[in-house]
């Protein structure tokens, strides 16, 4: 086996534990694998304007300067969509024709997303982030699956959550069957991005003398980003996944320090001064699309006030719905499945207690989410958050007392009359919602309602 | 230039200067019979007799309209009226503000001003003696406005309250005071009657004031314009006795002739309002006796009608299930007044549903909130009462 062989197989081995570790992390209870999230590009960024922390901003930039200086490998090394697209064309066996460069599409998706969402509103990353995606597929899809294997029932599934994810994976399976990893070179928005930080890269994948010019590499490229006919690589769209390395019968390609060969540093792949304007008038027109798109949003939608249980930590169910980006982990994590994934009635992940309560001693959710719509607080924080409050209903209620034993904010009590007769006292000003009452009333007197805005207390 | 044209360009600058001198004088002369509203004297002070409250400001787009409170805040100097009152809470932190750009054109000696310390910000929301007490200690809220005082900052230092007299004799004893201000109307004036009305006593807040030798600065005269819209009935009343004058006058009149009162103070939120007041307490007239008969005729008839004694104040804001309470109390206020079945029910339905009286959960996070002591869960359960009863008939 040659050094370049192995080199490949070393890739393909990190990138199936980084795929089995996102597997584990959505589809059962070990948060220790959702911590790992944080380092997700896109996600990374939505959290920078949900919730900015220098941790983040640190984690963005180092992706972006170790593109700039070693290419995407990103997308071949660290995104669990782009493993798992590689895997399903493994697994169909299917060899796809290489394609054009789509940068005109790319561009204004990537435009419209990002102008949307440094307004505010994360409607891009719900639909196109590549995280967000991969969240929605495994946890819909596999988890359930997983539970039927194990005979677990570690998720709150339902038919639609499933079918919402349905749709997302089967447009996959059929991009990567039509083009492969056109997905990630002519749609994915952080893919752009990262592509825009390699294009002038510093370490490049390059041809030298010994290539034939059999075309192995170009047959075998998935982002399609190699030129035969010029012998150079589109380090814009190149995702690194070292293929062409492996089937190169010659050895000719390497990876180093690109050469200042005039070739190379001249712009094969989108050229010229009117590709250039054409290019920018669309990034400029996606930008004003996605921003304006945002505003009409706020002025039009946002203005009704909703009232909801969430996750502590969301706030309000406007900024929950314009930074979530349904990727589906505080679902994944929540071990008592309070928080549902959404489906055809909800927009939105959204919190049930008829399974049982937000437990007084966990805030699980607000240590995973990774885009910041859930901010992270702590434990402290969380026992003095209200996120609902318990209406109840005096005709059911017995005075029986189990809810003012269970309450762990001391919210409600039992008083004794003078003349014998226990009434519940509701203290709604020490209640935070947690829904602990609503699980323990035998007969069904309390529910806990949301709020329209989860205030301290 | 000739002989000729020297004089005739003499002559036009001497009428020139005498028309423009004469159109001067005239005007001053006009403005000299602006008549100006009656005054009380409150120590050395002339202070107008009706003070302008700036809490019901005129709003644009949820603030206070700057334009439309200049008009009245003009025509109220213009008259007269030199006594303003706000507070940091007033239009959530705006009025204040307001203040600062409407009054910037007129000497600070030409008006009096009285603002007030938000005290639930300095710490602690709740009513009770003895942290209220203990606030007053832990802020060193006491000392340091007597320190401001001799600073020359602050001219006279008292207290607004809406609470009950127990606790206003209470605060009365504990420091030194130069005023203080109170909620005086008739419909508080005494305590809760059979007809199940929350008075907070007016009547003997007012007398423990006096007895400590306290000038009282009255707010809510008309409590939030209910006095000035009552219902048909008691409008009839008050029309009959004297068909010139406008109900919020009565009310003003019925204050203002307490002998211990020296500034009324009323929000006004429209120019209409100005006016009306303004007239009220231009050559001021006590209420006789008769008159003062008939009043509490027209305010019994009024409270007999189950109006809630809400005044629309907006403290209660920030109900955790989104209910608009003075909102809801209004709907039902209105329709107490002129009883249109299809207008109530088509107001109550106006609001989002969701946010509506029926929805709230007795909670009680409102209630300490209201400075009308009202027990606002049960009176929504009431409105949401008379809608299911009015949609069901």
């Amino acid at each position: 086996m040659t050094k370049q062989k192995v080199i490949y197989y070393i890739r393909l081995f990190i990138s199936a534990l980084v795929l089995i570790c996102s597997f584990l992390a959505f589809t059962t209870t070990f948060s220790f694998f959702a911590k790992f999230f944080s380092i997700q590009l896109g996600a990374g960024i939505a959290s920078l304007i949900a919730a900015f922390s220098v941790t983040t901003l640190v984690a963005v930039l180092l992706v972006l300067l170790c593109t700039y200086l070693f290419g995407r490998f990103y997308c071949s090394l660290i995104c669990p969509l782009g493993i798992m697209q590689d895997f399903i064309n493994f697994a169909t066996l299917k060899k796809s024709r290489n394609y054009k460069n789509f940068y005109k599409t790319r561009y204004t998706i990537a435009a419209i997303v990002f102008g949307a969402l440094f307004s505010g509103w994360a409607v891009g990353f719900k639909i196109l982030d590549p995280y967000t995606n991969f969240g929605l597929i495994a946890s819909s899809i596999f988890s359930p699956i997983y539970n039927i294997i194990s005979k677990t029932d570690n998720y709150q599934f339902t038919l639609a959550s499933i079918a919402i994810s349905l749709i997302p994976f089967i447009i996959l399976i059929f991009l990567v069957l039509f083009r492969r990893r056109i997905f990630c070179t002519a749609i994915c928005p952080v893919g752009t991005l990262l592509g825009l930080f390699s294009k002038y890269g510093f370490f490049r994948l390059q041809f030298t003398d010994k290539c034939i010019t059999c075309g192995a590499c170009f047959r075998n490229c998935p982002a399609g980003s190699i030129n035969l006919k010029d012998k150079i690589f589109d380090n814009e769209r190149c995702v690194r996944c070292l293929k062409c390395v492996s089937v190169c019968p010659k050895q000719a390609i390497t990876y180093g320090v690109s050469k200042k060969d005039k070739k190379n540093t001249e712009q094969h792949f989108s050229q010229g001064r009117r590709n250039f304007v054409l290019g920018s008038v669309l990034v400029l027109g996606g930008i004003a699309a996605g921003v304006g798109g945002a505003i009409v949003r706020g002025k039009k939608f946002l203005q009704d006030t909703v009232r909801a249980i969430l996750p502590p930590g969301a706030g309000n169910y406007n900024r929950l719905s314009s930074k979530c980006t349904s990727c589906q982990l505080c679902v994944a994590v929540c071990p008592n499945k309070v928080i549902h994934p959404r489906d055809f009635s909800h927009s939105n992940i959204y919190m049930d207690y008829s399974n049982g309560p937000c437990m007084y001693s966990c805030n699980e959710c607000s240590k995973v989410c990774p885009t910041g719509a859930i901010k992270k607080i702590s434990l402290q924080e969380k026992q003095h958050l209200r996120i609902g409050l318990a209406k109840i209903d005096r005709e059911l209620c017995i005075a029986c007392g189990i809810c003012a034993f269970k309450c762990p904010a001391k919210a409600l009590s039992i008083d004794e009359q003078e003349d014998g007769n226990r009434i519940l006292v509701y203290n709604a000003a020490a209640c935070i919602g947690c829904g602990m009452c609503q699980v323990a009333c035998p007969h069904k007197a309390i529910e806990i309602v949301g709020i329209i805005e989860q205030t301290k207390i | 230039m000739n002989r000729r044209q020297f004089l005739k360009s003499a002559l036009f600058t001497t009428v020139g200067a005498f028309l423009l001198k004469t159109t001067k004088v005239i005007a001053a002369e006009t403005k000299k019979l602006i008549e100006k509203v009656s005054t009380k004297k409150y120590r050395n002070l002339n202070i107008s007799a009706i003070g302008f409250g700036l809490m019901r400001l005129p709003q644009k787009n949820g603030e206070p309209d700057v334009t439309r409170t200049q008009a009245m805040v003009d025509y109220a100097m213009e008259h007269g009226i030199n006594y303003f009152d706000t507070a940091w809470y007033y239009h959530g932190g705006k009025s204040e503000l307001t203040v600062g750009k409407v009054f910037k054109k007129y000497p600070r000696s030409s008006y009096y001003l009285a603002d007030k310390l938000p005290l639930r910000i300095l710490g602690g929301k709740d009513h009770v003696l003895q942290v209220f007490e203990e606030q007053l200690k832990k802020c060193n809220v006491y000392e340091q406005l007597s320190q401001k005082k001799k600073e020359g900052k602050i001219k006279y230092l008292g207290f607004s309250i809406h609470d009950t007299p127990e606790l206003l004799e209470e605060v009365i004893k504990t420091y030194k005071w130069d005023f203080v201000q109170l909620p005086i109307n008739l419909i508080d004036w005494e305590k809760t009657d059979s007809s199940g009305w929350y008075g907070v006593n007016a009547k003997k807040q007012y007398e423990i004031a006096t007895k400590a030798g306290l000038p009282v600065v009255v707010m809510n005269p008309l409590k939030g314009g209910q006095l000035s819209t009552l219902n048909q009935a008691a409008v009839e009343l008050l029309k009959k006795e004297n068909p010139n004058v406008s109900p919020s006058s009565w009310s003003l009149r019925y204050v203002a002739s307490l002998e211990n009162v020296f500034v009324v103070l009323s929000g006004m939120t429209e120019m209409e309002h100005m006016v009306d007041n303004v007239k009220t307490f231009t050559n001021f007239k006590p209420l006789t006796e008769k008159e003062q008969k008939v009043l509490s005729n027209a305010i019994a008839v009024y409270k007999s009608s189950g109006a809630i004694t809400c005044t629309y104040c907006q403290y209660c804001v920030g109900c955790p299930i989104g209910i608009d309470i003075p909102k809801q109390f209004n709907i039902y206020n209105e329709y107490k007044a002129d009883n249109k079945k299809d207008k109530f029910i088509a107001a109550y339905e106006s609001v989002k549903a969701g946010c509506r009286a029926q929805d709230c959960i007795s909670c009680g996070i409102c209630k300490p909130k209201c400075p009308q002591k009202l027990d606002i869960p049960s009176l929504m359960k009431e409105v949401a009462k008379t809608y299911k009863e009015l949609k069901n008939a």
